[in-house]
């Protein structure tokens, strides 16, 4: 009976047939395999990462990286001659979009001096901010009157796109311009990265860099002396202590670092710039295959090959290694500073010192605070950003503990009577020696930057896998070509 | 008995049953029930599967940037172009078959093993049983960072035996020629417990009298399960096999947080670059085109697996 059933449900020309049905599955689990996949909804933009990359403007080649601070004038004058007032435009609302940090968090807890002293409101916007934020601009809408970006994700793009409001007239109008915001004061570094086409699109918020951590006790037992916290080592002292500080067969290595072709660009750095190098050379035409880059390739391989542990790659949990104690020092970002240094969470924190980066160039990165061109309140959003970047909120910065990007911040009164001023002198000369040497363009300037990341880094690892200088050179020179390849692309 | 028929019975008599039904929203309904039923569950399929089918399918011939200052351009069959002679893709492909070919076939013979095992009776079968199964509950990420840890090599404790017994440690993830093998050991710790599960079912479901009969006939353990078992448990294996492959192309983030796609892109799959495309350069068009490669590989591995089952 079963069986005549399912014949005639079979012959039955609307039923399914089993072909029909695994046909069907088939198409089905083709369809949901594509749906699984990672579709191209026109949401995803890269999320916000505390260290993103600030680019090098092509047309202005080394200059920027190269050079160290120059002081540039104070622009503003004394509030009173200049007709400046803070409330001068008492009653506006203001809308900022801006990534969630602490620095931010910082602002919040301080919000409500500056609405006294301006009478303007601010709504802070941090909810999915970036999603938000592009078809804003895009659509040329003046919902947003100011907000937060860096150089290296959205320099390039948002510069094209005309969706930055140049900065320096807000900053040399004396009626707009506390005359005590001193301009002059922010690090070079700090400008620089600021700075997209020779165009000031934002001021800079907190500073981060690269810090030179080593480990007191294996330096002494090596009888190596202690690097001077804001004096660097050079490059070749820094090869010249490695060996002494490496025992290979006791799993004991001189350094540990980044040693994943994309992460390590921001270490490896230091090494181009010291050496001589740059992105560029003074004609426009890609320098990666210059000798200083050549030697930079060279120097950063060996580095990790004689002196690292093995097998670092994107993923490898630097801190780990370091405080288990296996590295006698450790070049990173400066963020992981209270992670070395809390002894519930590091091994070896009450061993760790800090030092500026060997050669005295680490990379330097920092949000910074543009207005939207498309705002009918520009100036309001300006004495925002005055207020935010101004001294006080760099000092706030500091006694947070987060780098601030003013010069003076380390000599103000209430931060060298402070507690974590005296006990800490090492730690903060380091950083103001740091961000002093930063170099800002510390990424190529196009758009694809992450394959840039991995063309480069991919030649930094052919050396550290002990290839001869002349394949490293070869493999340069098919790197430049695959540059210019990725630099049309946009 | 009278409840059920008297008030139904006048209506009737009356035609009004036929009245009610032909007019109004209930006889629109009436009328059109074989559309409207299915109705919702089609919207769902077009919204959830075809558009983003369709959508993708479009993109893949257009030049289009994220950057939102610019509108979608037509430039016809060039992403094609450009998949066909990108070294990338090509490198991402052969990753995909190796990954997708070791992974499946290692977990079907280790969950064929525990089946079997798991088919039969002994103390501890439902405690143990249970167990095998935390890993399909566990969180990915999480435990992917655990095994990356295990893997490192100065402090992994798989390097740690392997240093013990005096040998150079073992570079899981930073060499290019075991990276995949050492991602695939994480995929079958997730996913074995999955084939063990469905061929379990299958395994019970199996009749008994031919195993009676054969064993009448005096076979032999082996020859039960070489000439009974298999042959009889193949539908459900090509289920499982099925299913399997199709995650195993597209896998992602076992790949993606083990090794970022690395070392120099040695483990990096259609998938991975896919989702680079997209996150990474906003590159909407040549992404959408991969895509599109990605539902082919997929769609004629799954249509291959089925003519198996027939």
């Amino acid at each position: 009976m079963d069986r005549m059933a399912r014949r005639i449900v079979r012959d039955d020309p609307r039923s399914l047939s089993r072909r029909a049905l695994l046909t069907g599955l088939a198409g089905l689990a083709g369809a949901y395999a594509l749906a699984c996949s990672p579709a191209p909804t026109p949401t995803p933009v890269p999320p916000p990462k505390p260290i993103a990359p600030p680019p090098k403007p092509a047309p202005q080649p080394p200059t920027a990286a190269a050079k160290p601070p120059a002081a540039a004038p104070a622009q503003s004058k004394p509030a009173a001659s200049g007709g400046f007032a803070f409330d001068r435009y008492k009653g506006t609302t203001l809308r900022w979009m801006v990534l969630s940090a602490p620095w931010v968090d910082m602002l919040k807890a301080n919000l409500s001096e500056f609405e006294q002293l301006t009478g303007i409101k601010v709504t802070i916007d941090s909810e999915t901010w970036i999603e938000k934020l592009l078809p804003i601009l895009t659509a040329g809408s003046d919902e947003v009157d100011f907000f937060m970006s860096n150089k290296g994700t959205y320099g390039l793009r948002f510069s094209e796109a005309g969706w930055y409001e140049e900065m320096r007239k807000f900053v040399d109008d004396s009626s707009l311009t506390a005359g005590d915001y001193a301009y002059g004061d922010f690090f070079q570094s700090a400008l620089d990265t600021c700075l997209v086409d020779k165009k000031l699109v934002g001021l800079p918020t907190w500073a981060d860099h690269n810090f030179y951590y080593y480990r007191k006790d294996k330096f002494q037992e090596a009888g190596v002396p202690l690097p001077d916290p804001a004096k660097p080592l050079s490059l070749e002292q820094f090869a010249e202590i490695m060996p002494k500080l490496t025992k290979r067969d006791k799993e004991q290595y001189g350094i540990v670092t980044r040693g994943g072709a994309r992460a390590l660009i921001p270490m490896w750095i230091s090494w181009l710039i010291v050496y001589g190098g740059n992105w560029k050379d003074s004609t426009g035409n890609w320098a990666l295959n210059s000798p200083s880059a050549i030697k930079s390739y060279m120097e950063y391989g060996r580095m990790l090959r004689e002196w690292g542990p093995p097998g670092i790659t994107e993923q490898t949990d630097l801190n780990e290694i370091f405080c288990q104690g296996k590295a006698a020092s450790y070049i990173n970002t400066v963020v992981i500073t209270p992670t070395l240094r809390d002894k519930a969470k590091c091994g070896v924190a009450d061993q760790v010192g800090v030092s500026v980066m060997p050669g005295g160039r680490p990379y330097f990165f920092s949000w910074y605070m543009s207005i939207s061109p498309f705002t009918k309140k520009k100036e309001a959003a300006w004495m925002f950003i005055q207020w935010a970047s101004g001294k006080k909120n760099n000092l706030r910065t500091l006694l947070s503990g987060l780098p601030p990007v003013r010069k003076s911040t380390w000599d103000e009164p209430e931060f060298k009577n402070s507690a974590a001023a005296q006990k800490d002198k090492p730690l903060y000369d380091a950083q103001q020696a740091s961000i002093a040497g930063g170099v800002a363009d510390w990424l190529p300037w196009v758009h694809q930057v992450l394959d840039a990341r991995d063309a480069i880094g991919a030649v930094v690892l052919k050396a550290a896998g002990g290839a001869s200088e002349a394949d490293v050179r070869s493999a340069a020179d098919k790197l430049v070509d695959q540059m210019k390849e990725i630099e049309k692309r946009k | 008995m009278p409840m059920q028929t008297a008030p139904r019975a006048p209506a009737v008599a009356a035609g009004r049953r036929e009245h009610v039904t032909t007019g109004g929203l209930l006889g629109f309904v009436d009328r059109h029930a074989d559309l409207l039923f299915p109705a919702p569950a089609v919207l769902l399929i077009f919204v959830l599967l075809i558009f983003p089918l369709v959508y993708t399918f479009v993109l893949s011939f257009h030049y289009w940037f994220l950057s939102a200052t610019s509108t979608p351009r037509f430039i016809g069959l060039d992403n094609y172009a450009r998949l066909l002679a990108d070294e990338r893709f090509h490198h991402a492909l052969w990753h995909t078959f190796y990954f997708t070919a070791l992974a499946v076939s290692l977990e079907t013979l280790a969950g064929l093993g525990l089946a079997l095992i798991f088919n039969r009776n002994f103390p501890g079968r439902g405690l143990l049983r249970t167990a095998l199964v935390f890993p399909m509950m566990s969180t990915p990420m999480a435990v992917v960072l655990v095994w990356a840890l295990m893997y490192e090599p100065t402090l992994g404790i798989f390097n740690y035996f392997v240093k013990s017994l005096g040998f150079k440690p073992i570079l899981f993830l930073a060499d290019k020629g075991i990276v995949i093998p050492a991602v695939v050991l994480v995929d079958m710790w997730f996913a074995t417990p999955f084939v063990m599960l469905v061929l379990l079912a299958g395994l019970s479901s199996l009749p008994i009298e031919p195993y009676e009969a054969a064993v009448v006939d005096g076979a032999s353990r082996l020859q039960l399960l070489r000439y009974l078992t298999l042959p009889l448990l193949r539908p459900t294996i090509v289920v499982a096999v099925l299913f399997r492959t199709i995650s195993a192309l597209q896998t992602f983030d076992h790949i993606y947080a083990l090794t970022g796609g690395g070392p120099d892109k040695a483990s990096e799959t259609v998938n991975l670059i896919g989702w680079f495309q997209i996150i990474e350069n906003n590159d909407m068009g040549y992404a959408s085109t991969i895509l599109v490669a990605l539902f082919l590989v997929v769609g004629v591995a799954s249509l291959t697996l089925l003519s198996f089952r027939r």
